[in-house]
């Protein structure tokens, strides 16, 4: 019998073979990062543990022989320019750094996570369900395997926000549209990069402030004027949709949480039961008249009732990204037009007039023809038009890029013959 | 247009920078008589700074002296080694500005932000709430809150519009200050060799700096390890240690989280000692009430992470930071890692 690591072996060689045929054919779509020769690259290779950093090309044909040459499992460039890119960290000269967000899945709350991940502990090997606890419920330990699934709901998720950080980024922040790139990461999320002359030179307390905004960290309702009229219906006052920034975001929000609302919602976020009926009263109104101003005047509500109206429009207003990726100014970030090690899918700039209607299980998916492999286990997934599994120890003759996806994943295994 | 008196009221602008320029005067000059009331000046601009900044007034009789002590004082600032005592001299100076700035029309506001600070200003024009008056680029604008420590600068609380901040006068020259700051702050950086000719006033300057004990660099407060502070912690103790000034919030962190930590009282006292704002009585009072010897006789501990969080004084969370939701967790699991 081949042992746990023979098997790691085998399917590392396979895999690789595959990425080199694709390189071969395809390396013309990988895309350089603009002034390429100030930035670094990094790469990493199927031989476990194996990093190649300070890399750099003059041209982005250099670099596509690199990649073609090398066959890497990950490819990744610096989102800063250095005056010698090759030199060691302390040493590279740091010129400026693209503004970059990144938005993962692994950061956004869903449900369907307590089926598709799983996690175990370093030290005691129990596992559950989910995102890994604080600390692990048996050893105390605070190590953990994470084991998570591309699912197409938690990456329609991270659509939604990375199509509300571009509102923000273009009408708050005033960044044209074609200074705004967009890259699925071929795994579990989209990458942001503003890539203009006037953010390169912010440093990371400028970012972070940035960050907070697009969080709606230090947002204080204090200073929002928000005002109470008082008399026999309380309204409110000091927001109006047409605001610039978070009040106005926040009365859009309050007014899309009327007209959508219904009373399990509207009970579940802690509203009382009249000011629940005088919402739902007014939902034809809001619908049905432009200059609506009704929304404000809710029966039985006060200062009480709008604060947790204003948490909550916070709260779903708030974009959720990495925020450590956007204050880091040496980030390496993967080069658009490579493959995603993990998964054998394509990371790839996207347009943002097609956003909305990529599908990352379609047009990322790098690979046609066949493959036969055993899948030890493996949840029901989505790839191209075609549902697949669960499998359980079997072996299965697949598309070769579904089939990659589990070899990537390290949920099965080449079959010899 | 910036006059003559505008030129000694605001040396630090571009148009005072040139004319200075124009005069080609060596530094060996400004010991001889014609020159020498400008270094009096000088030297009374340092003395106000950094003992009676209240005080700090232009004086308007002869421009060209009250331009050129300026630049005079920078250099001679430059040659003081003492962190401490730079920092305070570029706020003292910065806060002067400002001060006067704020009385003057919008026009020459903005005029010295464009000229002299190179902001990117929106021509003021409809569409601006009532109470503001400036459209400013958001990139002027974070640069320039960074010192800021009240809710009321951070972005996410203002209007921000196309990429434009909505300001009033006297923030915009609040927000001057803060580029004055940092202009005299890297212009006394450079340590120059101390010319000959100065020697003298030198002394004299050194004086001053003796005659307040708080000039003195400060020793962090004993037992506590700066590097096993969680980044936040650390923000605020970097700020503070560099002159700059705290929020209420962040003080009260910083305080609590020292008391907590197992600095005495008096230790914390003579650190607060290098604050840029420091009040001797407040201080103590504020000491002695976080570590429970006034009032409720309770310990106040420092906010939770989540707090810190939305008032958006969590800065760079670590990885120990993933695991915790106390700073103080953070410096006890540290210290544990680093007996192991
Ligand atoms: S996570 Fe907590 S301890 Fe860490 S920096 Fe933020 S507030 Fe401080
Ligand atoms: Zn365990
Ligand atoms: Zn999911």
């Amino acid at each position: 019998m081949n042992s746990l690591k023979e098997f790691k072996k085998i399917t590392q060689t396979f895999i690789r073979s595959k990425f080199s045929e694709y390189y071969i054919k395809n390396k013309n779509t990988i895309l350089a990062p603009s002034s390429i020769e100030n930035r670094e690259f990094g790469f990493f290779l199927f031989a476990e543990n194996i990093v190649i950093r300070h890399k750099t090309f003059q041209k982005i044909l250099e670099l596509r022989n690199f990649i073609t040459n090398i066959v890497p499992s990950d490819v990744y460039h610096s989102a800063a320019y250095y005056n010698d890119p090759e030199a060691p960290m302390d040493k590279k000269g740091w010129k400026g750094s693209d503004l970059i967000f990144d938005i993962d899945a692994d950061h956004i709350e869903t449900e369907c996570k307590k089926k598709h991940d799983t996690w175990s502990c370093i030290d005691c090997k129990i596992s559950g369900l989910g995102k890994p606890p604080q600390y692990c419920p048996k050893c105390g330990g605070f190590k953990f395997n994470q084991n998570s699934w591309m699912c197409s709901h938690c990456l329609e998720k991270a659509k939604e926000e990375i199509l509300k950080l571009i509102d923000l980024i273009h009408l708050d922040f005033g960044i044209n549209l074609e200074n705004i790139r967009v890259n699925f990461s071929g795994h579990r999320g989209y990458h942001l990069h503003i890539d203009s002359q006037q953010v390169r030179n912010l440093d990371t307390e400028d970012r972070k402030e940035i960050v907070d905004y697009i969080v709606g960290t230090g947002l204080d309702t204090n200073l929002l004027d928000i005002w109470e009229a008082s008399g026999k219906i309380k309204s409110i006052g000091g927001l109006s949709p047409n605001d610039p920034g978070w009040r106005g975001r926040l009365a859009k929000r309050i007014i899309r949480i009327f007209s959508d609302a219904d009373k399990e919602t509207l009970k579940s976020i802690g509203l009382k039961p009249q000011a629940i009926d005088s919402i739902l009263s007014l939902q034809t109104y809001n619908s049905n008249t432009n200059q609506d101003t009704s929304w404000r005047m809710i029966k039985g509500t006060g200062k009480h009732t709008w604060n947790i109206l204003i948490q909550r429009a916070i709260a779903l207003e708030s974009v959720g990204i990495d925020t450590v990726v956007t204050t880091d100014i040496h980030r390496l970030i993967r080069v658009a037009g490579t493959l995603n090690g993990k998964t054998g899918l394509k990371a790839m700039k996207i347009e943002i007039e097609e956003l909305p209607e990529f599908n990352p299980f379609k047009q990322a998916v790098a690979f046609d023809g066949y493959e036969t492999i055993h899948i030890e286990e493996a949840p029901r997934f989505m790839l191209g038009d075609q549902e697949y599994g669960p499998y359980n120890n079997v072996n299965e003759k697949l598309p070769r890029s579904a089939a990659l996806l589990l070899l990537c994943k390290r949920r099965a295994h080449p079959v010899m013959n | 247009m910036i006059s003559e008196r505008d030129k000694a009221r605001y040396p630090f602008t571009t148009e005072a920078a040139d004319y200075v320029k124009k005069l080609r005067i060596e530094i060996d000059d400004l010991i001889t008589d014609p020159y020498k009331p400008i270094l009096k000046r000088a030297e009374e601009r340092i003395r106000q700074a950094l003992l009676k900044p209240d005080d700090l007034a232009p004086q308007e009789q002869d421009p060209s002296i009250e331009i050129l002590s300026f630049p005079t004082a920078i250099m001679l600032m430059a040659c003081i080694d003492n962190e401490n005592v730079k920092r305070r001299y570029a706020v003292a100076e910065s806060k002067g500005f400002s001060k006067k700035l704020k009385d003057e029309s919008l026009e020459k506001v903005i005029g010295i932000a464009q000229g002299t600070f190179d902001w990117n200003i929106k021509s003021k024009g409809q569409n601006l709430r009532e109470t503001y008056e400036i459209f400013l680029h958001f990139i002027d604008y974070i640069k320039n809150i960074k010192n800021m420590n009240d809710l009321k600068w951070k972005l996410t609380n203002r209007y921000l519009k196309d990429g434009y901040v909505e300001i009033t006068k006297n923030e915009a020259a609040r927000l001057i200050e803060e580029e004055v700051q940092s202009k005299i702050l890297e212009k006394t950086k450079r340590k120059i060799e101390p010319p000959k000719a100065l020697k003298e006033i030198l002394e004299t300057i050194k004086q001053i700096t003796m005659e307040k004990p708080v000039f003195d660099t400060f020793d962090t407060p004993s037992g506590i390890k700066v590097e096993n502070m969680p980044p936040c912690i650390k923000k605020l103790f970097d700020t503070l240690s560099a002159g700059g000034r705290l929020s209420h919030l962040g003080r009260f962190t910083l305080t609590s989280f020292l008391v907590n930590a197992g600095a005495t009282e008096e230790d914390v006292m003579n650190f607060f000692k290098s604050a840029s704002d420091f009040d001797e009585n407040k201080t103590k009072y504020q000491i002695e009430h976080i570590s429970g010897r006034k009032g409720g006789k309770t310990k106040y501990k420092p906010p939770k992470c989540d707090t810190l969080k939305t008032h958006g004084l969590c800065f760079s969370p670590d990885e120990i930071c993933n695991r915790i939701a106390h700073p103080l967790t953070y410096y006890r699991l540290k210290i544990k890692a680093l007996k192991k």
